[in-house]
């Protein structure tokens, strides 16, 4: 038997559920709503969030509880905070400037260094030690298929760097050859297309499955609730 | 030899340039009448013919005469006589403009102050001939006029017109002897208008600036030398009034006459635009620009499309039919017997990580994913999490989602055994790198210990058996792999992903930098088996078989519809349909 909440609730989103599928026919206004509807909730919860896990412990308790040490410290983040706020007024939009470049380049170097450290290099050093022969080995039975797997990778890094390289030849004969790639890099970055083009169906298989899961999930969900409210009735 | 001028006093002559009188000392220079001053603005286009002449006044009746004579020639070309012509200035060539007169106004351009001189040294003169009333005071100019009532005996009138202004003295006996200029002009215009200027006030209202105008005036006796006010309108109306007005009571067939001239300054202004020397390309690019303007002003119609959009039928049709085949996969009951998916070596390295744990382990779970995925997520994320998840375990939540704090409450709400587990809810973590930066920073003990002490944080541990990162992007888990391997590089990072999310992060499983990792329902169904949770997964991979069935079909059915219109479009000569 289902509770009074249960319908309300379950009622609710059975009909969000189909003013979001409802867009199989087309833009609509029920469509619109519920999109509306979830923005403007997600823009209120995320308020409440912001209030209740920042400002609150890493602002308000501080500035209430804490010593004249962490006063002291306080300052760097409040002058910033500051500034940021007198920069949403015209007549110090240029303050505002500060705290955001500061942002920008702090967060520039944090992911600068991450992207190298963190994914360049590991993954050249994965990729180098493809070659190491003391893997090949690790089972005998797959020694040829661990070559393969260490020769297509290292095709398939050489082809996507290629696609990406827009130069052109040092000594074009004519006005056409001028404007042209070299020719080893006109290969290679047919080959790079290759690559590119399996790694982008992959991500676009991957996107299907999960609309696909998300699907299911909504169909097991209207199905139950509609069993749900008429044997509750 | 320039005329002297004459003291108002004792009418001694003086030199042109004395200012008061040699003789008596009487000031030569009489200052402006009232009013005047006023009027400077106004009068000064009517003296500016004036200052460009040579500052002695038979240079200037040469200049008049020149302009007479001009003006007759134009009468004489308009056989009607229409009297509005435009100036003398506008009309007359360059060429025709003798040298001295050419002289005379480059002098008057160069000099600033000759203007002023001239100004000077005419009301001078005026108020002299003026006070004094007497002919014989202005015999020099009378005997002028005389001969210029002669007729003429000779035709010469270009030989006058050339005469060099340094010798006044020649082209004053030229002019007199040899023509009658003034009176051709009259005679040549045909039409003398008595009443008009019968009372000289009147032509004085009509801006009678001409100084021949004045002179024979001051002849009569009956003018008294007054400046014009002037008042420009749209047209401006010029007034000479003939030489021989004056002798009008004594000599009747003569009629004086009075001319006026009508100067549309509209069409003079007109006639003064330069000539733009403009190129093809110049035209060109100005007729685009002009167009484009035009075109941006101009109202369109909305869109409209040329035929009705009926592919929302098609995408209906086959929505219908995948809901309806996946709803029957999941309501009825029919089982088919698709092939279960095998573990990969990222699933077995996380088995292998479940099974080493220790314990009462301590584990940091990551909530990167949106409430969107929750139902995917938990699918991937529940069979690992009541693996690892004992009684006795310490487990510290962190979001960098939003709604991350009511997802893992949802997530782990069905757990039974949630009582006995320390569970640290540290909340929402911000700005992306920067935050995930500065959460494992703090928690690895990097930072200074006093200020660790004296600032609020996660206050994470840093002895984490393992850290669980649920993402559905590759991207946010991708920001914490990176943090960890710089920061972190031992620690054990599992992801737990969508499917959306895995293929791109594959690579960092085998670079070594991520433990192992699940991703989708395709890889969460062999990992419960392998794990012997009881989950229902097995009627949603039905389903998802299903649906991806469905979908390749769908692709098939689009290819050869979308290769049919290209080959009809390529038949009709148009473009492929892309």
């Amino acid at each position: 038997m289902m509770g009074i909440e249960e319908i309300i609730w379950g009622v609710i989103g059975f009909l969000f559920t189909i003013m979001i599928l409802s867009y199989l026919i087309g833009d609509n206004v029920f469509f619109r709503f519920a999109a509306h509807a979830f923005i403007g909730l997600t823009a209120g919860y995320l308020a409440v969030v912001i209030i209740q896990y920042i400002l609150w412990p890493y602002l308000f308790t501080p500035l209430s509880t804490a010593s004249w040490q962490t006063w002291l410290w306080m300052i760097i983040p409040l002058s910033l905070i500051i500034l940021l706020i007198l920069g949403q007024t015209p007549r110090f939009a240029g303050l505002g400037r500060y705290p955001l470049a500061f942002l920008a380049g702090l967060t520039a170097a944090v992911m600068l260094g991450g992207a190298v450290f963190g994914t360049l290099v590991p993954q050249a050093q994965s990729v180098i030690s493809g070659y190491d022969p003391s893997r090949f080995y690790i089972s005998s039975d797959l020694l040829w298929l661990r070559i393969l797997e260490a020769v297509v990778m290292i095709i398939g890094i050489i082809g996507t760097l290629s696609y990406f390289h827009f130069g052109r030849k040092r000594k074009p004969v004519d006005d056409e050859a001028s404007t042209q790639r070299p020719g080893i890099f006109k290969v290679l970055s047919k080959i790079g297309q290759v690559f590119i083009g399996i790694t982008l169906g992959a991500v676009f298989a991957g996107i299907f499955s999960s609309a696909l899961t998300a699907l299911i999930d909504r169909i097991l969900f209207i199905g139950q609730f509609i069993a749900q409210f008429i044997g509750g009735i | 030899m320039m005329p002297p001028l004459i003291c108002p006093e004792c009418e001694a002559e003086n030199p042109l340039t004395a200012t008061h009188c040699q003789a008596c000392g009487a000031p030569l220079i009489t200052s402006p009448i009232n009013g005047e001053a006023q009027n400077d603005d106004s009068d000064q286009e009517t003296f500016e013919r004036l200052s460009k002449v040579e500052d002695d006044l038979p240079g200037l009746l040469h200049a008049l005469k020149q302009d007479g004579e001009i003006a007759a020639s134009e009468l004489e070309s308009q056989p009607d006589g229409n009297e509005i012509v435009s100036e003398p200035e506008s009309t007359g060539d360059k060429d025709e403009i003798p040298d001295w007169l050419q002289r005379i106004r480059q002098r008057a351009n160069e000099e600033q102050d000759s203007k002023g001189e001239i100004t000077q040294k005419l009301f001078a003169a005026q108020e002299t001939l003026l006070d004094d009333q007497q002919s014989n005071q202005h015999e020099n100019y009378a005997s002028w006029i005389e001969s210029l009532r002669k007729p003429p005996e000779k035709d010469d009138e270009t030989n006058a017109l050339t005469e060099d202004d340094e010798q006044p003295e020649q082209a004053d006996e030229t002019a007199a002897d040899h023509e009658n200029w003034l009176e051709k002009i009259r005679k040549r215009q045909g039409k003398f208008r008595r009443g008009n200027f019968e009372d000289s006030s009147s032509a004085k209202d009509l801006g009678a600036d001409s100084l021949l105008q004045w002179l024979v005036a001051l002849e009569d006796g009956k003018e008294k030398p007054q400046r014009v006010n002037e008042e420009h309108q749209d047209f401006e109306q010029i007034s000479e009034i003939d030489a021989d007005k004056s002798l009008k009571s004594a000599e009747e067939q003569e009629i004086e006459s009075t001319r006026e001239i009508f100067v549309d300054k509209k069409q003079s202004i007109k006639q003064e635009f330069p000539v733009l020397a403009v190129s093809r390309e110049e035209q060109l690019q100005a007729d685009q620009l002009s167009a484009t303007i035009v075109d941006e002003k101009t109202p369109r119609p909305t869109r409209t499309p040329d035929k009705k959009d009926t592919t929302w039928a098609a995408r209906l049709f086959v929505s219908v039919i995948l809901i309806v085949g996946l709803s029957l996969s999941l309501f009825t009951g029919i089982t088919l017997d698709f092939p279960q998916g095998k573990l990969q070596p990222q699933h077995q390295a996380v088995l292998s990580w479940v099974s080493q744990l220790p314990d009462e382990p301590s584990l940091l779970i990551v909530f990167d994913y949106q409430a969107g995925f929750s139902n995917e997520m938990s699918l991937v994320a529940r069979p690992v999490l009541e693996a690892v998840i004992e009684p006795g375990s310490r487990i510290s939540i962190l979001s960098s989602s939003v709604s991350g704090t009511l997802l893992y409450q949802r997530l782990l709400e069905d757990f039974g055994e949630m009582d006995d587990v320390v569970l640290t809810d540290w909340g929402y973590i911000p700005t992306g790198a920067l935050g995930v930066y500065q959460v494992i920073d703090s928690y690895d003990g990097y930072e200074s210990e006093a200020l660790t002490n004296q600032l609020p944080g996660p206050g994470l541990e840093n002895d984490f058996d393992g850290v669980l990162i649920l993402s559905d992007t590759s991207e946010g888990a991708q920001v914490w792999i990176e943090q960890f391997s710089v920061l972190l590089p031992e620690e054990n990072i599992i992801l737990l992903l969508t499917a959306q999310a895995g293929p791109m992060l594959l690579p960092y499983y085998q670079s070594g930098q991520v433990k192992g990792m699940v991703s989708g329902l395709s890889e969460a169904q062999p990992l419960v088996s392998a794990l012997g949770e009881e989950m229902d997964v097995a009627a949603r991979w039905q389903a998802f078989q299903i649906g991806n069935i469905g979908m390749v079909v769908m692709i098939m059915v689009g290819v050869i519809f979308a290769l049919d219109r290209t080959r009809i479009n390529a038949g009709k000569g148009g473009h492929d349909g892309y």
